[in-house]
């Protein structure tokens, strides 16, 4: 050890070079690493959450679950009797019905839901109930849903608190109700205004706008409300029977279509209902993580280059002692331990100080609060720091053997002959 | 009668360039005895020292096979070559092969074994029989080229080995260091048991060679003293 060190102060110029090579490479690491871990993760966040939901309901007409056609489905016989598996079409709503996405709807159980939300990859399902009827006195089909408040899986399939423009979001009375903005400014409604709804008065409290959502309507309520305001259009009479939609989000948007498999696996009859925003976002991120782990592997293999350029550069300029030592009955274990070892020391030293380097320099950037690429603060993560002092040590162990090689293939002579 | 230390059998070592194929040793048969003192003798290029670079194992040969102590160095491992030359031979080089920025006593220290102990014992009586003591901490190119030859040989000897060859080791310096360096060397062969291999073009050794080996385009022609 005490020639390696030698070694080190004979050629100073030279160990600092490599030294700082080291130094340099590790902040760059670091900080590219933490840098690009930090755009992928706040990307990620936001597109892993686009595109995460649908909608589940069994068109009327199709076999549910055994359960005799009768039995599943509580609406009036009229919407209820088709043997088609087809989606029926809607003629009209003058009496009322559950639908979905243009067709009457059967009545989904709560072990269903229950099932849905076993799947691997869902983050959260909740029931829906979404009803369309005629009335009168608007002249027009008005649909009703209702939701549980307080799930995700509601928000982005259907409306969520942060889309009301006025008023409150899903009153606990069940006489209040909020209303789509377009819906109340097609019929000239306002908050405290009185809206008839299968022969309930309701009033109105909230205006709602949200988006473009598949569980979207003109009326909204809680779930609970919802079916005391229809107790008398809908047979709720089968215990667990009482949804006619679920709604879904999945945790990232990449396994999207592994849920939705997974869902049409359990229930063949089950139409599934997305806006497929999932694709380009679940696309975006694939492109996103293939981009990264390239890079990773772009930077470590430079890492090794310079390590092993480093390495044998020093080997050249050693043969010449590296045969004399050889000569004098120095085995190539034991000259490849010198290397190594000066190899280690060079790297390990470099490591140190490029990764507090790095540090400092997340830290100042965290300090003065400085942006990088429009996304959130650069967060430090201790284990990112430890896999790259492990991959730059490796990169420096991987890099001795070029060297080491050289060493045991080379005999005394030839280097002496060669080199002297 | 001695047994032989040292045996090459129809050793060659050729090189082949673009156009032709250099004969640097073609067939020589040697049979070294323990204790010997061996002188090769020739003119520059004949091949003495590749010929010494095979006999101690620093080289392979092309065909042939050198025996050290009846054993075929060709089929030691490295780590068991090394030993032989960490303990057994040492080398002088005409070019003293010092490195040039250790000290000499670093310079001696990096030959012995990195487990010996007392080192300092074993080196500095060394320097002091070469008359070196005061040049302990100087580097090579502060000292004279005889000084120079007196540190390899004093590296050498710190290995205590049965064996020596020596290239040319009064090539490069002046006629009174050569004297004190042929003392050293007889003196190691008669003390010490010491077997010498010693190459030289110049009649330095003439006198005190057992025997005298002549090269000649890679060949020995004859030679008994």
């Amino acid at each position: 050890m005490k020639y390696v060190f030698k070694e080190f102060r004979r050629h100073l110029g030279r160990t600092v070079a490599s030294i700082s090579g080291y130094i340099i490479a590790t902040m760059f690491i670091i900080l590219i690493i933490t840098i690009t871990r930090n755009n992928e993760k706040d990307t990620s966040n936001i597109l892993k959450g686009t595109g995460t939901h649908f909608i589940i309901y069994i068109p009327s007409g199709v076999p549910y679950n055994n359960v005799p056609f009768e039995a599943a489905c509580c609406l009036e016989p009229e919407f209820c009797t088709s043997a088609s598996t087809e989606k029926v079409s809607v003629k009209n709503f003058k009496n009322g019905s559950l639908y979905s996405d243009g067709v009457y709807t059967k009545l989904l159980s709560r072990n269903f839901l229950n099932q849905i939300k076993q799947v691997k990859g869902v983050k959260d399902a909740s029931p829906y109930l979404l009803y369309k009827k005629y009335e009168e006195k608007y002249n027009a089909e008005i649909t009703i849903g209702g939701m549980e408040p307080n799930s995700i899986a509601t928000n982005n399939n259907v409306c969520a608190p942060n889309d009301i423009i006025e008023g409150k979001f899903l009153p606990s009375d069940t006489s209040e109700i909020v209303a789509e903005e377009a819906f109340a400014r097609s019929f000239d409604l306002h908050l405290g205004d009185t809206i008839n709804y299968c022969n309930k008065k309701l009033k109105l409290v909230g205006i709602i706008n949200s988006g473009v959502k598949p569980g979207k309507a003109d009326l909204y309520s809680r779930f609970e409300n919802l079916k005391y305001i229809l107790k008398d259009q809908l047979k709720l009479n089968m215990s667990g029977f009482d949804l006619n939609v679920i709604l879904v989000e999945v945790e990232d948007s990449r396994n999207q279509i592994e849920v939705m498999n997974a869902i049409k696996l359990q229930n063949q009859y089950a139409s599934l209902s997305s806006y497929n925003c999932y694709k380009p976002a679940a696309n975006v991120m694939s492109i996103i993580g293939k981009a990264s782990a390239i890079s990773y592997g772009i930077i470590f293999l430079f890492l090794i280059i310079f390590a092993a350029k480093t390495q044998t550069t020093s080997l050249m300029e050693r043969l010449r002692e590296i045969g004399i030592l050889k000569s004098l009955g120095w085995s190539n274990r034991r000259l490849g331990r010198q290397i190594i070892a000066g190899s280690m020391i060079q790297a390990l030293t470099g490591i140190i100080i490029g990764s507090a380097l790095a540090y400092v320099v997340l830290l100042l950037l965290k300090y003065f609060k400085i942006q990088l690429i429009d996304t959130s603060m650069v967060s430090i993560h201790w284990s990112q720091m430890f896999f790259v002092c492990a991959l730059s040590l490796a990169g420096g162990l991987i890099a001795s053997l070029f060297p080491i090689f050289r060493i045991y293939k080379l005999r005394a002579a030839d280097i002496m002959k060669n080199y002297l | 009668m001695n047994s032989p230390i040292i045996e090459s059998i129809s050793l060659s070592k050729y090189y082949t360039g673009r156009s032709q194929t250099i004969k640097a040793v073609d067939d020589v048969s040697l049979s070294i005895n323990r204790n010997e003192f061996i002188l090769i003798k020739g003119r520059s290029g004949s091949g003495k020292s590749t010929l010494i670079s095979l006999l101690s194992g620093l080289d392979k040969p092309t065909h042939g096979k050198v025996l050290i102590e009846n054993e075929n160095i060709e089929n030691l491992s490295n780590q068991v070559l090394s030993k032989l030359l960490a303990n057994k031979i040492g080398i002088i080089f005409q070019n003293f092969n010092l490195l040039p920025t250790y000290s000499v006593f670093e310079n001696i220290d990096i030959a012995l074994n990195p487990g010996s102990n007392h080192r300092e014992q074993i080196i500095m009586p060394l320097l002091e029989q070469l008359e070196l003591k005061d040049k302990v901490n100087f580097l090579p190119y502060e000292l004279s080229l005889g000084q120079q030859q007196k540190v390899a040989i004093a590296r050498t000897l710190a290995k205590d080995p049965s064996i020596i060859f020596a290239d040319e080791p009064t090539g490069s310096v002046d006629d009174e260091t050569a004297k004190e360096i042929i003392q050293h060397l007889l003196f190691l062969k008669n003390e010490k048991k010491v077997t010498l291999i010693v190459t030289s073009h110049g009649s330095s050794f003439d006198d005190y060679a057992d025997r005298i080996v002549f090269m000649q385009a890679g060949k020995i022609n004859s030679g008994l003293l």
